[in-house]
């Protein structure tokens, strides 16, 4: 698989569009699986996806036909997806929940009862307990365990995402469990 | 009660399945003494469990077309420049030829003239070189763009580029050398100068 991908890109590296059509069927469900879990919105995620793979394709010539292919086009999608957090910040707030293991979020609070198409998406959304779980995580621990638990990458593979150390990626997620199952249980790390 | 031992950290790795098999034993055996280390691997069990159990998010509809159509246009200049940036010394070689080839063609054309590699004793009528009876011709011999006679006698090799030889008497000791495409001759200068090319890095 990562072999065929490779021989693809070189192909892209020429120019050739309908090579890089063949990179967006083989990745794209798992890229926006990966944005939608950092962000928690369908909307963010497509846009986030489509804005991931216009900056591979023009990067692709940073990519080093020795290189594996996936863990690149994730940390291009990770990096579009945490600025994206960065920029949206003031909206962004508006889908985290307002306290600690509830699931209303500030939009629940101002949202009348007529429901629009809109509404339906973001109650869709809403039913992923764990999805809003993680929201609530700080980004580098959400980060790090939609890799590991969504995405089933590798911590090898995560250590190339992340561009650091093994060591730092087990202990980061570790903290992401800590401070994941402090959110679900309520209860502070090693106290009653 | 917190716990005072320090198996925090062995939880995780017991979840990531990172122990050998007596520090499991361990770790089991304080688990079943240790009702704060109990409660904290339940919890963090169930927390890696729903992790793992988390739907997969389905793609509403591939966004294919949308990506592809807003890919930038590309420009040939910039394509040349990553070539370059890809390829330093494979451009460096094709630029080198081009440049010999351009400059080789650019002579080739002027250099239609008649023209003998040396005039003493020999007569050029026009197109006509000649050399004549009773003649002899000391060392090698380059003609180019002319028909040649050899009346007298060349001591050496002969060679022709471009030109034909009218009249043989075999009165050539050394080896008579025929050039009379411009890809040959080419080749010919392009050996030449490729040869002087490295020589340059080679006496550096
Ligand atoms: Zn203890
Ligand atoms: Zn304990």
């Amino acid at each position: 698989m990562e072999n065929e991908i490779n021989q693809i890109i070189k192909q892209v590296k020429k120019g050739n569009k309908d090579a890089f059509g063949v990179i967006i069927d083989a990745y794209e469900r798992r890229i926006y699986q990966h944005c939608y879990r950092l962000l928690g919105s369908f909307h963010d995620a497509e846009e986030v996806t489509q804005e991931a793979f216009v900056k591979a394709y023009t990067k692709i010539h940073t990519f080093k036909n020795k290189q594996k292919f996936s863990p690149w086009i994730y940390r291009i999608a990770t990096n579009t997806a945490v600025d994206w957090m960065r920029k949206k910040k003031p909206l962004y707030i508006l889908d985290q929940p307002i306290a600690v293991g509830e699931n209303i979020t500030y939009l629940d609070h101002v949202k009348n009862t007529s429901e629009t198409p809109e509404e339906t998406i973001e109650q869709k959304e809403n039913q992923d307990e764990m999805q809003q779980f993680l929201l609530q995580l700080p980004s580098k621990y959400r980060v790090v365990l939609v890799l590991r638990y969504m995405d089933e990458l590798s911590i090898k593979e995560m250590s190339e995402v992340l561009d650091l150390p093994i060591g730092t990626i087990k202990t980061q997620l570790h903290r992401g469990r800590e401070a994941l199952r402090e959110l679900m249980h309520g209860r502070a790390k090693g106290g009653q | 009660m917190a716990c005072t031992h320090g198996y925090q950290e062995k939880i995780h790795q017991y979840i990531d399945q990172e122990m050998s098999y007596n520090e499991e034993l361990t770790f089991k055996n304080h688990l079943m003494n240790c009702e704060n280390c109990l409660l904290h691997f339940r919890e963090l069990n169930n927390v890696e469990k729903q992790l793992k159990n988390a739907p997969a998010i389905s793609q509403p509809s591939t966004f294919k077309q949308d990506i592809i159509n807003r890919l930038p246009k590309e420009s040939k200049p910039k394509k040349f420049a990553k070539t370059i940036k890809e390829h330093p010394l494979i451009t460096a070689c094709a630029v080198f030829l081009v440049m010999l080839m351009t400059s080789a063609f650019i002579e080739f054309q002027s250099d239609q003239n008649v023209y003998v590699s040396n005039y003493e004793g020999i007569q050029v009528e026009g197109n006509r070189v000649i050399v004549p009876k009773g003649k002899v011709i000391h060392g090698d011999l380059t003609i180019e763009n002319a028909i040649v006679e050899i009346q007298g006698h060349v001591n050496g090799n002969l060679t022709l580029v471009n030109s034909e030889l009218a009249q043989t008497n075999s009165n050539i000791s050394g080896e008579i050398v025929q050039v009379n495409r411009f890809f040959k001759w080419a080749s010919m200068r392009l050996s030449r100068e490729v040869t002087e090319f490295f020589q340059q890095f080679i006496y550096q």
